[in-house]
């Protein structure tokens, strides 16, 4: 949407440092930008709204929130979006809901910001993207 | 009907008194006979004093004295009861002739003819006093004669009437002879000498009057005289006051007159003294009568009030009927039986009573038989004097059994009574039915029933006592309970014998008796004591139960119970192992929960550390700081595989209860490799090698929890050393040709060239919490858990150890259907056509994509050369799909399509139909099963296609 401003990053995490620490990071990246940050599943409706992300990074673990039916909701309401899950968790029936939800990715926390950075670009480009660590969850039980 | 002889029975009734009284006149008559013979001697011998006994010159006449002579005889002749038919027929001639001679003198009298009956046997002396004609007798005598004939024929007629006419006749004839006799004796010649009207010899008067007495008493039963002889107390004041009122005053009139002629005193003075000596001896007489007959009635009412009590106490109800059946007495036992009072009962018909209505035609018929029965000898009938036993009617309807006793009696005129004695017999009847009931249920008890006496003897023997003993009942009646008792248990029999003495029940007790055929029997006797009225113990009754079967039942019941505490023992033992094995499973999720809290906490803190790490490092710093940031970086590396191999390890909660997992050892050995090596020390090899599609049936979590701890265990034993290498192989069991074959195995091995253990060490490591050492990082589940996890698998694990040489653990689980062969020597390329076929939603595309990179398939363009091994693509129509594989030479079609129809694919295409918008799982599962299929060199694919979602994954 904006190339010259790089690929707009929305983050939704309840964790201060992580939220943080991310917004800092991407502010040095190239190519991407952080819009926002939030630890509020509320308010990052309001803003996604608002700040028009590419990509949002959604944390599926928040308390008090229903991060399920944010992603349901940004992908219907706003098309253009795409929402990867950024999650501690490694457990097949997230990603499998999360991607039945219309996430654009599932990625775990594991990944080195330089890994989520390229999974970021991937997402904004159309692709699905996987954490390496999801085809554990590929290779697991039919 | 014909009535009772009412003269017997008076005089039978009458009793001594009445024969008395006959007896008396047949004496009077006999002397008048014999007065009578003597007067007729006198006549013929001529002797005056024997025809004038006064020789006052009136002479009892010649046909006076041989009628009153043949009066006496024919008086004499009748009087006897039932005298013979000649008897009665002389005596009665002889009163008609009495009669003939009386009434013809009469007649001369009257009409003072001379028919010539007067001297017509004798001829009387001229001058005779006090006579109208020579030979004719006086008008007293022939009127008495006449009266005493009439007597005489009509002694039996009447014999009913209250006077009857004899008696009337015999009261005339005493009456006229008594006047000249009382004339005689007092000197009175008016009444017997004046010869027109009272002219009559002494004798002739005398013997009137005792043969007017004696016709009076001929038939003392009937009329007038009857009273006399009753044992009454008329009869008795009679019979004492009569004879003194009639000879008292005649006897104490002529002393007092003789005295008065002695000239003791005047005339006034004999009246004087007559009156009052009578009336004197009259109070005196009847003072004295009175006395004795009130107390003669005193005690009669005693006897009577006696006889009511006895009546009315007696237990008995006792009802008196007449020959007409009405009640005449009803006692007190009838009122409380019968529910009538007695003054209700008394008069009415016992038949309506006491009889229930069927049984009243019976009993009236039966009345009326035994009245008409009555005789002499009194009445018959089939209950008289007899018990029997009938239904009675209760006033409330009910009936009820009565036993009954009737007694007929003879009152005066011949009429019967009847006396009912009847007892209420409903409890005796009931207690019957009991002792009837108690009978048959003894007999037909199944269990034997025995009664024996103290000694021993026995006095009773049922019917189930002849069966299970086999000895009649006659056979042992009075032998001793012995003849059952074995040798062996006779000490037995004597202690039951003391305890029932003492009045104890022996309940219960088991033992075995014998049989006549010598059998041996098991029974349960129950023996209790039998007392008699008193309560004294006089023998015993024992019931035997013949319980061999159950022995026999309780026999097989006991090796029932034992097999079943067999198998329950066996069963615990086996839970107890499943108790531990699900301790271990709890404990493993546990576990599992725990490692993937702390694998997602340390990427939520590693993530960021990394991230400020990066925006430090595109700061200007100095180089020191930038190694620092390098350390840095390796340290959050090693935190970071120690994160990745925690959640490796930690137990998926929505995988712990599924089973049949299958992981592919290749592919599982990427994943894991890595993180195993951060467990080994330094300088610590760690090598692998795994055939290609070999896969085991064990969940990956849990087999890298095993192969975790059997690596981390080697590391340790070798950080000493700090050199050589640990070694992961499978291959597939030898048990099995092929991987996936039933009972196919994999054996897993995990070798170290370590120090090695010790046979003591070895023999336990499997033990839980056995260790030889302290671990700073400990998972804690030690070698126990790896056998539990193995086993749980249907596995098993042994240790193989050599000190100084090295340590191999061998794991053999189940092998498993090869998984995709995702390994380094084989790749399988898959094109994803965005264009080529179909308008496919191109998210479903890129979920393919994402998957099959996932899987390690190598996802091309398109546009790449021929070949690919997987194609997933929107189908627009089965034809064109077929058109796509002959071009493109693709053995596996992923078709997003929910067309169902199998087109005609080649031999060797792999098709799976999914929906054009599937579910994750759904194309995930598809996706794995083509990558199988397309795995492996071409001709060893397998064929076949999976219709529609491709969710089963299976060959069609």
């Amino acid at each position: 949407m904006t190339p010259v401003a790089g690929i707009g990053v929305l983050v939704v995490d309840d964790n201060d440092i992580l939220g943080e620490s991310m917004q800092r990071w991407m502010t040095g990246a190239q190519g991407v930008r952080c819009v926002g940050w939030t630890g509020n599943v509320d308010e990052a409706e309001r803003m996604v709204a608002e700040l028009s992300p590419d990509v949002v990074l959604l944390d599926v673990d928040i308390p008090g929130g229903d991060t399920f039916a944010l992603l349901r909701s940004v992908t219907a309401n706003h098309p253009g979006v795409k929402v990867v899950m950024l999650s501690g968790h490694l457990r097949q029936d997230y990603i499998e809901r999360a991607l039945d939800d219309g996430a654009a990715g599932y990625i775990v926390k594991d990944e080195s910001p330089a890994k989520i950075l390229d999974f970021v670009r991937r997402s904004a480009a159309g692709e699905i993207v996987l954490s390496s660590t999801a085809r554990s969850w590929m290779n697991g039980p039919n | 009907m014909r009535k009772p002889d009412s003269e017997s029975m008076d005089t039978a009734r009458g009793g001594v008194l009445a024969l008395r009284f006959q007896v008396a006149a047949r004496v009077g008559a006999a002397c008048a006979v014999v007065v009578i013979l003597a007067v007729l001697t006198g006549w013929v011998a001529d002797i005056p004093r024997l025809r004038d006994f006064t020789l006052s010159g009136v002479t009892m006449k010649f046909n006076a004295a041989l009628a009153v002579g043949m009066a006496g005889f024919s008086l004499s002749l009748l009087i006897p009861s039932g005298a013979g038919r000649v008897r009665g027929a002389i005596g009665r001639a002889l009163g008609g002739l009495v009669l003939l001679i009386g009434a013809l003198t009469v007649f001369e009298h009257l009409t003072m003819l001379d028919l010539g009956i007067d001297q017509l046997l004798w001829r009387d002396p001229p001058g005779e006093l006090g006579t109208v004609r020579p030979g004719r007798m006086g008008p007293p005598a022939s009127t008495c004669l006449t009266l005493l004939g009439a007597g005489l024929l009509l002694l039996d007629a009447l014999p009913r009437a209250r006077v009857t006419p004899p008696q009337v006749l015999a009261l005339l004839v005493c009456a006229i002879a008594a006047l000249p006799t009382i004339g005689y004796i007092y000197g009175a010649d008016q009444l017997f000498l004046v010869p027109r009207y009272t002219g009559i010899a002494l004798y002739t008067a005398v013997t009137l009057l005792v043969l007017g007495a004696s016709l009076l008493f001929a038939r003392p039963g009937r009329g007038m005289v009857a009273v006399v002889s009753r044992d009454d107390a008329g009869g008795v004041l009679i019979r004492r006051l009569l004879p003194a009122a009639l000879a008292l005053p005649v006897a104490i009139g002529w002393m007092i007159r003789e005295g008065r002629l002695a000239g003791y005193y005047d005339g006034a003075f004999q009246v004087a003294m007559l009156v009052l000596t009578l009336a004197g001896i009259f109070a005196v007489l009847i003072w004295l009568n009175g006395a004795s007959l009130s107390n003669r009635d005193r005690a009669h009412r005693l006897v009577e009030r006696r006889k009511d009590a006895i009546f009315e106490s007696a237990l008995d109800c006792i009802i008196t009927m007449d020959g007409g059946g009405r009640v005449v007495e009803w006692n007190g036992a009838a009122e409380g039986t019968f529910g009538y009072s007695r003054a209700e009962a008394v008069g009415r018909l016992a038949a309506e009573l006491i009889v229930p209505p069927g049984l009243r035609p019976a009993y009236i018929a039966g009345l009326r038989r035994c009245i008409e029965s009555g005789g002499p000898a009194g009445f018959t009938g089939p209950v008289l004097g007899k018990r029997v036993q009938m239904p009675a009617l209760h006033r409330d309807g009910r009936e009820f059994p009565v036993e009954l006793s009737i007694a007929a009696t003879v009152m005066e005129a011949g009429e019967p009574l009847f006396t009912a004695y009847l007892r209420d017999i409903t409890r005796s009847v009931a207690a019957d039915a009991d002792r009837s009931l108690l009978s048959s249920i003894v007999e037909c008890s199944g269990d034997a029933i025995i009664s024996k006496s103290l000694d021993g003897k026995i006095t009773s023997w049922n019917a189930a006592a002849e069966r299970i003993f086999g000895y009649t009942a006659s056979a042992v009646l009075g032998r001793s309970i012995k003849v059952i008792i074995p040798e062996e248990r006779l000490a037995e029999e004597e202690e039951i014998l003391a305890r029932v003495r003492r009045g104890e029940r022996v309940g219960n007790f088991e033992t075995v008796r014998r049989a006549r055929d010598g059998r041996m029997v098991d029974v349960s006797l129950t023996v209790s004591p039998l007392r008699d009225a008193q309560s004294r113990v006089i023998g015993a009754a024992k019931t035997a139960r013949d319980i061999t079967e159950r022995k026999r039942a309780e026999g097989e019941l006991q090796a029932y119970r034992e097999r079943l505490e067999q198998m329950v023992a066996e069963r615990t033992t086996a839970l107890a192992e499943l108790n531990r094995r699900a301790r271990e499973g709890e404990r493993l999720a546990a576990l599992g929960t725990l490692a993937a809290g702390l694998g997602h906490d340390l990427a939520n803190l590693l993530l960021p550390i990394r991230a400020r790490l990066d925006v430090l490092e595109a700061m200007p710093l100095p180089e020191e700081a930038r190694e620092d940031i390098a350390a840095t970086r390796s340290a959050l590396g090693y935190v970071q595989r120690l994160s990745t191999g925690l959640r490796l390890m930690a137990a998926d909660p929505e995988q712990l209860t599924s089973s049949g997992e299958t992981t592919h050892l290749r592919a599982w050995w990427g994943d894991v490799e890595t993180v195993l090596r951060t467990v080994l020390p330094k300088g610590v090899r760690l090598e692998s090698e795994f055939p290609p599609a070999l896969g085991v049936g064990m969940a990956r979590h849990h087999l890298t929890q095993i192969v975790f701890n059997l690596v981390q265990n080697a590391g340790e034993a070798m950080a000493a050393s700090g050199k050589g290498a640990v070694r992961i192989a499978a291959q597939a069991g030898a048990s099995a040709a092929s991987p996936g074959d039933a009972g196919a195995t994999a054996v897993i091995t995990v070798s170290d060239d370590g120090p090695g253990m010790t046979p003591e060490v070895l023999s336990r490591c499997f033990e839980p919490y056995y260790s030889t050492k302290g671990r700073a990082i400990s998972t804690g589940m030690g070698l126990s858990l790896v056998r539990g996890l193995v086993e749980r698998a249907g596995g098993h694990v042994r240790a193989e150890s050599t000190p100084g040489v090295g340590t191999t653990f061998l794991i053999t689980l189940p092998a498993s259907l090869s998984p995709p062969g995702a390994g380094p020597d084989c790749t399988t390329r898959a094109v994803v056509s965005e264009a080529g076929l179909g308008d496919q939603p191109a998210r479903t595309l890129a979920l393919a994509s994402a998957f099959l990179k996932s899987l390690g398939v190598v996802v091309e363009h398109e546009d790449s050369p021929d070949g690919a091994d997987i194609w997933v693509a929107g189908a627009a129509r089965t034809a064109d799909v077929v058109t796509f594989l002959g071009e493109r030479g693709g053995r596996c079609v992923v078709l997003c399509d929910e067309r169902r129809e199998e087109p005609a694919f080649g031999a060797g295409d792999c098709v799976v139909f999914i929906g054009p918008h599937p579910r994750a799982a759904e194309l995930r599962k598809a996706l794995v099963w083509a990558a199988s299929r397309a795995a492996g060199a071409p001709g060893t694919r397998a064929p076949g296609v999976a219709v529609h979602h491709g969710l089963a994954g299976e060959n069609s």
